[in-house]
């Protein structure tokens, strides 16, 4: 009847009018269970987005190994050498924003003032890219145009006692080329690299005489969020000729340390989800112990349990909600701090964050709401109502 | 009576104040696990980070420069100058002993391959898990398998004799070009002056990712005797545990000179790779010793960014802890303003009420930072063996900190309400008009 | 004969070794207004919350309207307080920061149905017609007192029981609390006064004194 569905109406319309008025008259309490509740929920939702991110960032990181993946040709061709746009393809292959580096590789034997060592013509700017770690004394060659200069691995520089500046002269007699470089900076790396002498490739390409050819090619890509596997496939298939494959000492053990600082995240992240519902519980705690009598009047007016325990519920949800809506922003903006202080760029914004905050917060809130309406309910009317 | 009143006072809403007490307990121990791990975990990464091989690199002191393309040396070894295996056990007795994960020397060799006469093949001895005695350890073992603890074998690894069958392994590539199997036999030729040819047995396919898949794999004693260099080799390959790069590093590896004394020994004495580098090269006579920096600077990258992460989250824990403890004692406080104004009825003044306050909130404080450093040890380990498999050091200096912490938390929160306390009127309080 | 509205039979009530309350034989007939005295100490606050199912008796009956209260669970109990029972304390308990109108129509949300118009003629009915909308820290002591004898009588409840109404009043507020009292006896309705102020009592029908727990008096 109109009448009834008037009264549901006003039935609801109370309980909203008891629940805001209550809310309100006890400004400073809600304020501090909204503000614990936040805080728990902005620091669960700067953890879970470098959580998500995280893998993203280190393996962006990782690429300080250098080079991953390798392009060269078929080795059961048996062939030492592949066309230099076989190799340029392949590298176009890799969407830009997940290649770290790349650099062709062209190898050939020179002779030096005094003696032998293996000359590398290579792609300077994708090189250093590629290799960060090469510990440079001197300035790397900035521009692939550069035909006077050359880089000097360390050992070699010593053995020919050469020196940043000096100048070397480079011959090979099958193609009879002979000037003399300018070693513009000598490089550490403690492996093959260091017994190497460095040029452009169209240096090296005239050096060597190679028309062209190179030997092979390694590039740095980021695994995360990459199928590297599924690359190499689709390289293979454009090119038969040759081999793509990707370094597998490298990605071994990516995946077990990104593993490793997930899982420290996530433990840090329920510790201190733990620690927030405390704060809420002992807070709601203090409400419910200060309307003691308030609770014991209205069951004494005919209160039912149910009643007391969904009006405390309605109160501490509604706090915990607009905690945690407060909580995500500010969390986000913090993990936007961590990830400029850690790695100097932004945390991508994931979706996921969003269920895995407010989940934890929610049920958090709720289970520090469990003991303080325990205590609500177990209130005696006859005994408070009769106190001073 | 301060301190009695002291007492009556605290063990008023004892309930409460357990609470409050579990939660800074709580806190502080998250606290002092995050700081114990944030020390340790530089330590713990660059173990992990172990599995991406060795970081050193030696060699011996040399006048001929290896000609070296793909991994395959065009040097005739007869030239060469070669490192002592006997005097490899060294490396472990150097001052940073205790950061050598191991190590594993290598001894190559260009061969050719009964049936594939034009091509030359790479043949590497190495140890592969061998039994080397050093002062203090008579099981020590060590070889590729530590160093190297991302080669693969389908198969089975050879023993360090070879064993009757003359065991090897074939790199996954050159296994492929052949269609080798496991269990096959391979005849292998010795070029150099006095050839000789000797048969093998596959015993395992290897993967490695690098140039060895390119290659055949011997046990160290193989490729000597084969090559007539008995107790020789040519380089070491060392899995050294480093802290990263800094300036007083990069200082001493610009010039060793360039550091007085003090400086010098704190370099010496800190486990940069360069410095271990040093060490081994002093260890052992006559040999060149260095950072293969794709590792060692790689790692530090990693690592450098992992204790960073960890610093900044645990700044973040203690002011979301603090935060949170703050407001908890705002609301222990505010609860108890009817005892204020009694107190203040009875004429008590602002100060005396304040001090007792502060003082319950500073002994809350001590008591849950101290039980906070021991659950807080308690939660390194658990943190530490879950997640790294090894237990976390326990650094003291943690615990003054903590607590001071803790204590400086809790009195914060207390100073808080503060002003409420002195704007109290008794007579409010007590009849309930607020 | 007017019915009996309230009846107890060996009503007792025991904690431990204490008996506050020992065999109380007791009927009121509807429109009946009963007052109970006795020193403290009587029994009378034990008495107070047996009457108004804020507790249960160890031993005996209690029948209010027609039902067996005795042995109610408390939710049940609370039932009870909701439809029969309209209490009315010392130190008039409102919710704070509820308006009066707000207080009054507390007592019909638990009950059943919210009308505003009769909370509101309710609170005309004790001379606040005028004052609904203010909280109780905005309304003097005796306006808070008939606020809850406003909300007492919304359910139309069967027995009206009051603890030492006008205990925190000041004398011209007592007055205005009494009259009240006097035109609710008048409309018919039960009333129970429990005090220990014979000018309140002595308007009532009869007065149950209570002595250690046991009825020494009763006209």
């Amino acid at each position: 009847m109109a009448e009834d569905r008037r009264a549901d109406t006003t039935q609801t319309a109370m309980f909203l009018r008891i629940l805001f008025k209550s809310l309100k008259v006890r400004k400073n309490r809600v304020f501090i269970t909204f503000f614990s509740i936040m805080i728990g929920a902005s620091i669960i939702t700067a953890l879970a987005s470098v959580y998500f991110d995280i893998s993203a960032k280190m393996s962006r990181e990782l690429r300080a190994y250098g080079a991953n993946f390798f392009v060269g040709p078929s080795a059961s061709r048996g062939e030492r050498s592949v066309e230099s746009d076989a190799i340029a393809r392949a590298i176009a292959m890799v969407p830009t924003d997940k290649l770290a580096g790349a650099s062709p590789y062209s190898y050939g034997v020179v002779r030096l003032d005094l003696g032998n060592a293996v000359l590398a013509g290579v792609d300077f700017r994708g090189l250093k890219k590629l290799s960060p770690y090469w510990q440079v004394e001197g300035k790397w060659i900035t521009v692939d145009f550069d035909e006077d200069s050359c880089m000097i691995g360390k050992t070699l520089a010593k053995k020919m006692e050469l020196k940043v500046g000096d100048p070397v002269n480079v011959m090979r007699s099958e193609t009879g080329f002979q000037k003399a470089l300018t070693v513009k900076g000598i490089a550490e790396t403690g492996q093959a690299e260091d017994e190497q002498i460095f040029v452009n490739l169209a240096l090296a390409d005239r050096i060597l005489g190679n028309n062209g050819r190179v030997n092979h090619a390694m590039l740095s890509i980021v695994t995360e969020g990459t199928d590297i596997d599924g690359l190499a496939a689709r390289m293979q298939q454009e090119m038969p000729g040759m081999d793509a494959k990707p370094i597998r000492k490298l990605s071994y053990s990516e995946g077990k340390i990104l593993d490793k600082i997930k899982g420290l995240m996530a433990i840090i992240a329920v510790i201190i989800l733990t620690v927030t519902t405390l704060c809420v519980m002992t807070t709601l705690i203090t409400v419910v112990s200060e309307r003691t009598r308030e609770i014991g009047l209205m069951k004494a007016i005919g209160a039912d349990d149910r009643e007391i325990v969904a009006q405390f519920l309605a109160e501490t949800l509604i706090i915990g909600l607009a905690g945690v809506a407060a909580g995500l922003v500010a969390g986000f903006a913090l993990a936007q701090v961590l990830g400029h202080a850690v790695f100097g760029s932004a945390i991508a914004f994931r979706m996921i964050v969003l269920p895995m905050t407010l989940v934890p917060s929610i049920l958090a809130s709720l289970l520090a709401a469990a003991l303080p309406v325990r205590m609500a309910v177990g209130i005696v009317p006859a005994k408070v109502l009769k106190e001073d | 009576m301060f301190f009695r009143m002291l007492r009556q006072s605290f063990f008023r809403g004892r309930r409460r104040k357990a609470l409050a007490t579990a939660t800074i307990v709580l806190s502080a121990s998250l606290i002092t696990a995050l700081m114990n791990i944030s020390i340790d975990v530089g330590d713990k990464m660059s173990r992990e980070m172990k599995s991406y091989g060795a970081n050193i690199n030696v060699v011996p002191k040399s006048e001929a420069i290896p000609l070296e393309i793909g991994g395959v040396d065009y040097n005739p070894l007869k030239d060469r100058v070669f490192i002592n295996e006997a005097d490899l056990p060294k490396i472990k007795e150097i001052f940073w002993h205790i950061n050598i994960v191991g190590f594993a020397p290598f001894l190559k060799s260009a061969v050719e391959m009964a049936g594939q006469e034009k091509r030359r093949v790479n043949l590497i001895g190495t140890w592969f898990d061998k039994q080397v005695p050093i002062t203090g350890d008579n099981e020590y073992r060590t070889g590729i398998k530590v160093v190297s603890p991302y080669w693969q074998v389908q198969g089975e690894w050879p023993g360090e004799q070879g064993g009757p069958e003359n065991e090897i392994l074939a790199g996954a590539l050159l296994a492929r070009d052949l269609k080798l199997k496991t269990g096959d036999r391979i005849t292998v030729r010795t070029g150099d002056k006095t050839p000789m040819e000797e048969s093998f047995t596959v015993k395992g396919i290897l993967t490695t990712g690098g140039t060895e898949e390119n290659a055949l794999v011997a046990p160290m004693a193989t490729v000597q005797r084969l090559t007539g260099l008995a107790g020789k080799v040519q380089s070491v390959s060392v899995s050294a545990l480093t802290v990263p790069e800094d300036k007083l590093s990069r200082k001493a590896r610009h010039s060793s000179d360039s550091l007085d004394s003090a400086e010098y020994d704190r370099w010496y004495c800190t486990a940069y790779v360069s410095s271990v580098s040093l060490q081994i090269e002093e260890a052992i006579p006559n040999v060149t010793s260095r950072p293969i920096w794709q590792v060692a600077a790689g790692e530090g990258a990693v690592v450098n960014k992992i204790q960073l992460l960890m610093i900044v989250v645990t700044i973040a824990a203690f002011i979301a802890s603090g935060l949170g403890i703050s407001s908890l004692m705002v609301t222990t406080i505010m609860e108890r303003s009817r005892e204020i104004g009694l107190m203040k009825a009875l004429g008590a003044a602002d100060w005396e009420v304040f001090l007792l306050f502060l003082s319950e909130s500073a002994v809350v404080g001590v008591v849950g930072g101290l039980l906070g450093c021991v659950a807080g040890a308690g939660l390194s380990q658990v943190i530490g063996l879950s997640i790294f498999g090894s237990t976390v050091s326990f650094s003291p200096v943690v615990i003054p900190v903590n607590i001071a912490v803790s204590v400086l938390i809790a009195l914060s929160g207390s100073l808080m309400p503060s002003r409420l306390i002195t704007k109290l009127y008794p007579a409010e309080v007590l009849h309930g008009r607020r | 004969m007017a019915k009996i509205v309230l009846e107890t039979k060996g009503l007792t009530k025991r904690y431990g070794s204490v008996t506050p309350l020992d065999s109380i034989d007791m009927q009121v007939h509807e429109g009946e207004w009963v007052s109970i005295m006795g020193p403290s100490g009587s029994g009378k606050t034990t008495m107070l919350n047996l009457l108004s199912c804020l507790d249960a008796p160890s031993e005996g009956e209690y029948i209010l309207d027609g039902v067996a209260t005795a042995t109610l669970t408390e939710k049940q109990r609370v039932a009870v307080r909701r439809e029969k029972i309209g209490l009315i304390f010392q130190q008039f308990h409102l919710v704070p920061y509820l308006s009066a109108l707000e207080n009054v129509m507390l007592a019909q949300y638990y009950h059943s149905m919210i009308d505003s118009k009769d909370a509101e003629q309710a609170l005309a009915h004790v001379g606040l017609g005028h004052r609904i909308g203010h909280l109780p820290s905005q309304l003097s002591g005796g306006e808070q007192q008939r606020v809850c004898i406003a909300r007492a009588l919304i359910n139309q409840p069967a027995i009206i029981l009051a603890d030492e109404p006008t205990g925190n009043l000041d004398e011209a507020n007592e007055e205005v609390v009494l009259d009240l009292f006097k035109g609710l006896h008048r409309e018919g309705r039960t009333i129970i006064l429990v005090t220990h102020n014979p000018e309140l009592a002595q308007y009532s029908d009869r007065v149950v004194r209570l002595h250690h727990g046991k009825v020494v008096h009763d006209a």
